[in-house]
């Protein structure tokens, strides 16, 4: 600055002073922003409608009746940086093409040659600190404009041999910032939305609901076959019967008959010492981990933490505590016997099941995520140690405390929490919006001030841009490149992207670590957004379809939303929101792969995740590019964005009611994430066990989900009980079942008798031969599957068709009929016929007082030892005992 | 195949082991004399032992004797005699004493003399006795006359019914 003044620099000055004095002239229209009032700030909306509270012009078109003053600063922005490139194409002769584009008149304030060079390397060109001139391009300038006034200002009061001219233009530029409208908090003006929309869906669910209270048609369609389910349930007594025998069922298979196995409670009862047996369950495990915080190092620790890892035991409490709870209790407490025996006691039973299922997206979610961090930070392990699932590892008290599992415990209740707020119908884009910075903080290890799980961290900026871009686009909608600007705005904004692409490279660079420049609040980003434009502009560029796409979708939401629901069409008012809603996760998620597909195309991706540091992983994987790495985080982070999809699926199959659906979709997801809590470890088999059985409930639970009256939960418990073709089940391999079952068929045989028959008295010979006649026999039947067969052993208790087994002998006489006529206590071999539900039967029945003259209640009678065949078709009444798949 | 044979293997030890383990039904005793001795036949003997001694003449009285088997515990049903003669046949109805034994006097009708055939039914047993007539084995002609057909006794214990036909001649 210490140069002689020449006419360049006093051309300089004057181009300079004449954009100040644009600025100036912009922010003091009467046009401008700097007149709205801070009601009329925009605020996050997905609506680009004109007039749309998302249109800051309010006119769709883009008319000078009001003006977005960072469209102004952005245009001015972008002249000082395209004179500042002109200026720097020749530092030398630095206004020789300036004067040649510009009205440029004579510079007032000196400046030397050698200022305009060391000022052009510092802030123009590839290797320039921060490259201003590509401000130049009007979408970085409305970037720049947008998310970091600050650091122009702050840059352009650095420029030195312009020093003065920027402290001139200082107190233009105040103003400017004050005018400038203040943004509304993006989780503010989002709370803002979401207690709109959601007050306008409060307004369609009390429509629904009042439609229903105020007696109307609707009200009575309701109301009839509930009171008339209600009367023939209580009328029947056997479906009752069936409620209890299904809640036994599932108390004992699901949710265990108690917390502990008798080989757990040996353990626990042995490391605690002498007494301990007389301890309750709960006792025994509450001692334990008392004495495993108080000792984690004491001489029975490892005995006690082994029975705490059990998968068995975690999966045991996470099936109970988490996915049942209240079918559990339910079953276990026996608190059903409280509701009586009708329509109250079955509504009971929808009721806990509807609460336990609308928890189930938010279990699989949080666990998939918690699961997916967890393999990521561990390590994947080696084939002589396999890696244990978090839900096991963290389970034992001494690892609760540890960092891994702190961040698996608060991913897990992020994922719960954004299933949670789309259930309460939150705005979609804010709950990811939520996930994502709760995922970020958990993707970036204190201890180390590092990212220790590059998937999560992309998954967590991916998932954070849809509402920062829905927020930005509208801004930039008559811009050209719209969502271009959008996009890398929101990189930007979201402090979910923060540790992936830096909020200031240089600062980060000055800092040291990660750590540091996070945890610095005032760092610039005019150089990260140089930087992103440089090396991921062109990607970034192409993902205007997805945006368009989204910002679609948030459209169809918002409108969807604040439509008026006709009281009778509440529920399909509903239906439609939610359908939005889940296509705006759709279509976020979409964008969130593309724009990490997107970052696969980079030449470098090191420059665009500095936070990445991919490098250093470069050099332990050998001959991995860091871009083959990024491909792999990449790949990672689509699979746990499929899970989060799936999550949101299931929900808006719950929040419309349909909760069949969400059982059916649900119960895969589930089955899948907690499989690997059984991993490969020793009691695998009784983990999958207990996996299985809630696999073989969940079809129950659906059917009795989507049934809309008692009746058709009684019918359905019965169907559960007696599920048509079970001859199947008995047939697949290695499958053992033990069933009441029936035979209907012919049977033949031959006959001895004892006991007075007729005028006769019988004492075992001759034999008489029992005709081929009809045979109905019932008992248990214990079957081996072998594939395409099955073999066994079937006890016969009855027969109701004894009846009929007249007597050759005898001129065709029939048994003469009394009470145990149909007593056929009986034992048989029986085999399939192939893979066919046609079974024979070799074996003995013996008939108590079966040959008796005529009708009689205690009168004599032959007993009857008929030793034969039967050839009949399976019909399995009730499943006792199934083991298998 | 294995199972299989093992299976009918047992199958054929539990029907022979039934089988060895029995005794032969025990079926009631049946039969003729020509006094009212209400003794019960011995266990074991045979029906129709008495019935050799007699020879019969239409109108003489005989008594029929049925025997339950001793374990059964009262009778199945009623006990229904038939007595078939050259011109007639005769039924009558009886039922057993709390002893299980029926005594049945019994007016043989005409023809009796060629001889006469004695049924006795019970549910599932049924036991027949032959009569030797006074005239059988000498050329026996008898003259049925106009014997009534339909005729019925009815006793205390007891229902009769006869049926005659006009025109029948036995020869012995």
């Amino acid at each position: 600055m210490s140069g002689p003044a020449t006419p360049l620099n006093k051309r300089l000055v004057r181009v300079l002073a004449s954009l100040a004095l644009a600025l100036c002239a912009a922010l003091s229209s009467p046009r401008s922003a700097r007149a709205q009032s801070p009601a009329e700030a925009p605020t996050f909306a997905t609506n680009t409608e004109p007039g749309s509270l998302a249109d800051p012009n309010g006119q769709g078109g883009g008319t000078n009746q009001s003006v977005d003053p960072n469209r102004l600063v952005a245009e001015h922005f972008a002249k000082i940086a395209t004179r500042l490139g002109i200026i720097c194409a020749d530092p030398e002769q630095p206004f020789t093409l300036l004067t040649s584009t510009e009205d440029i008149a004579a510079p007032v304030v000196p400046a030397a040659a050698d200022d305009w060079k060391g000022l052009c390397a510092t802030y123009c060109g590839d290797a320039a600190k921060i490259d201003l001139c590509a401000f130049s391009d009007p979408a970085l300038a409305r970037v720049a404009a947008t998310n970091a006034q600050d650091d122009i200002r702050t840059t352009l009061s650095a420029l030195e041999p312009i020093r003065k001219y920027a402290d001139q233009l200082q107190p233009l530029l105040q103003p400017l910032r004050d005018s400038t409208p203040k943004l509304t908090p993006i989780g503010q003006a989002v709370t803002q939305l979401s207690t709109s929309v959601n007050t306008i869906r409060q307004s369609a669910d009390a429509g629904a609901v009042g439609a229903l209270l105020s007696g109307g048609a609707t009200g009575m369609d309701v109301l009839e076959p509930f009171l008339g389910g209600l009367a023939r349930v209580i009328a029947d007594r056997a479906k009752r019967e069936a409620i209890g025998w299904m809640l036994d069922e599932i108390g004992d298979r699901v949710c265990g008959a108690g917390p502990l196995t008798k080989a757990e409670r040996k353990d626990l009862s042995a490391a605690l010492g002498q007494g301990a047996e007389a301890y309750s369950d709960i006792e025994l495990v509450t001692l334990a981990e008392q004495l495993l915080r108080e000792r984690p190092g004491g001489p029975n620790a490892d005995a006690l933490r082994a029975v705490f890892e059990s998968p068995h035991m975690v999966l045991q409490t996470e099936l109970r505590n988490e996915l049942l709870p209240n079918l559990c209790a339910l079953a276990r407490e026996n608190r059903l016997d409280h509701y009586g025996a009708g329509a109250a006691l079955l509504e009971a039973l929808r009721g806990a099941l509807e609460a336990d299922i609308e928890g189930w997206p938010g279990v699989v979610t949080g666990v998939a995520l918690a699961e997916f961090h967890w393999s990521q930070v561990e390590g994947p392990g080696d084939a002589s140690a396999p890696q244990q699932p978090a839900l096991v590892a963290c389970k034992a008290p001494s690892a609760a405390q540890t960092e891994g599992c702190a961040e698996v415990g608060r991913l897990r209740r992020a994922g719960q929490r954004f299933i949670e707020r789309l259930l309460d119908h939150a705005d979609p884009l804010i709950a990811l919006r939520e996930l994502g910075a709760a995922a970020s903080r958990a993707s970036v290890r204190a201890s180390e001030a590092a990212v220790v799980d590059p998937p999560l961290a992309l998954l967590a900026c991916g998932v954070s841009l849809p509402a920062e871009i829905a927020h930005f686009e509208p801004r930039f909608h008559n811009a050209a490149k719209a969502s271009y600007t959008a996009v890398l705005t929101s990189m930007l904004d979201a402090p979910a992207c923060w540790v992936l692409v830096g909020q200031g490279y240089a600062s980060v660079e000055a800092s040291g670590d990660l750590g540091t420049a996070l945890a610095n609040p005032d760092i610039e980003r005019l150089s990260t957004i140089v930087r992103l434009h440089r090396h991921a502009g062109q990607q970034l560029q192409s993902l205007a379809i997805e945006v368009n796409a989204m910002q679609t979708a948030a459209t169809a939401l918002a409108s969807t939303s604040k439509a008026d629901a006709a009281p009778d069409h509440a529920r399909d008012h509903i239906v439609e929101q939610w359908q939005a809603g889940i296509a705006v996760i759709d279509a976020s998620l979409s964008l969130t792969a593309a724009i990490l597909d997107a970052a696969e195309g980079l030449s470098d991706p090191t420059q665009m995740f500095p936070g990445l540091d991919l490098a250093p992983e470069l050099d332990s994987a050998g001959a991995a590019t860091a871009l083959a790495l990024l491909e792999r985080h990449v790949e990672a982070t689509h699979a746990i964005s499929d899970k989060l999809r799936a999550g949101a699926d299931v929900a808006s199959k719950i929040a419309i009611g349909d909760y069949a659906q969400a059982v059916a979709v649900g119960s895969a997801e589930l089955l899948s994430t907690f499989s690997q809590v059984c991993g490969t470890h020793p009691a695998t088999s009784e983990c999958r066990a207990r996996l299985d059985a809630l696999g073989r409930s969940s079809g129950t639970i659906a059917a009795l989900l989507s049934a809309e009256t008692t009746e058709q939960m009684a019918e359905t418990i019965d169907a559960a009980a007696n599920p048509p073709g079970g001859w199947r089940r008995k047939l697949v391999k290695d499958n053992v079942t033990i069933s009441l079952a029936s035979y209907p068929g012919i049977f033949a045989a031959t006959e001895f008798r004892w006991g007075p028959y007729g005028a006769t008295l019988e004492q075992g010979r001759p034999a008489y031969g029992q005709a081929p006649t009809l045979s109905l026999p019932v008992g248990i039947d214990i079957v081996r599957g072998f594939g395409n067969w099955g073999f066994g052993g079937f006890l016969s208790i009855l027969d109701p068709a004894a009846f009929l087994h007249y007597d050759v002998s005898n001129s065709g006489q029939l048994p003469g009929p009394r009470p145990v006529t149909v007593l056929a206590p009986g034992a048989f071999l029986r085999f399939n016929l192939g893979p066919t539900p046609l079974v024979a039967l070799l074996g003995a029945v013996y008939r108590p007082q079966f040959r008796t003259w005529g009708p009689t209640v205690s009168g004599p009678g032959a007993d009857a030892l008929q030793i034969g065949v039967a050839l009949g078709v399976d019909l399995t009444l009730w499943r006792l005992y199934a083991r298998g798949k | 195949m294995k199972t299989l044979r093992a299976t009918l293997r047992l199958g054929l030890a539990v029907t022979v082991l039934a089988a060895t383990g029995c005794g032969d039904i025990v079926e009631p005793i049946f039969d003729v004399r020509d006094e009212a001795d209400g003794r019960r036949p011995a266990l074991g003997s045979d029906s129709c032992a008495s019935t050799g001694d007699l020879n019969v003449t239409s109108d003489q009285v005989i008594y029929a004797v049925h025997a339950l088997p001793e374990q059964l515990d009262g009778s199945p049903a009623e006990l229904e005699l038939t007595v078939s003669t050259a011109c007639a046949e005769l039924t009558k109805t009886a039922t057993h004493d709390e002893d299980g034994l029926a005594l049945v006097p019994i007016a043989l009708p005409k023809g009796a003399e060629c001889g006469a055939v004695v049924t006795a039914s019970i549910a599932n047993a049924s036991e027949r006795c032959v009569l030797r007539g006074v005239l059988e084995g000498a050329g026996c002609s008898v003259d049925c006359g106009s014997a009534e057909a339909g005729d019925t006794e009815t006793g205390d214990d007891s229902t009769e019914t006869e049926t005659g036909d006009d025109s029948t001649d036995s020869t012995g």
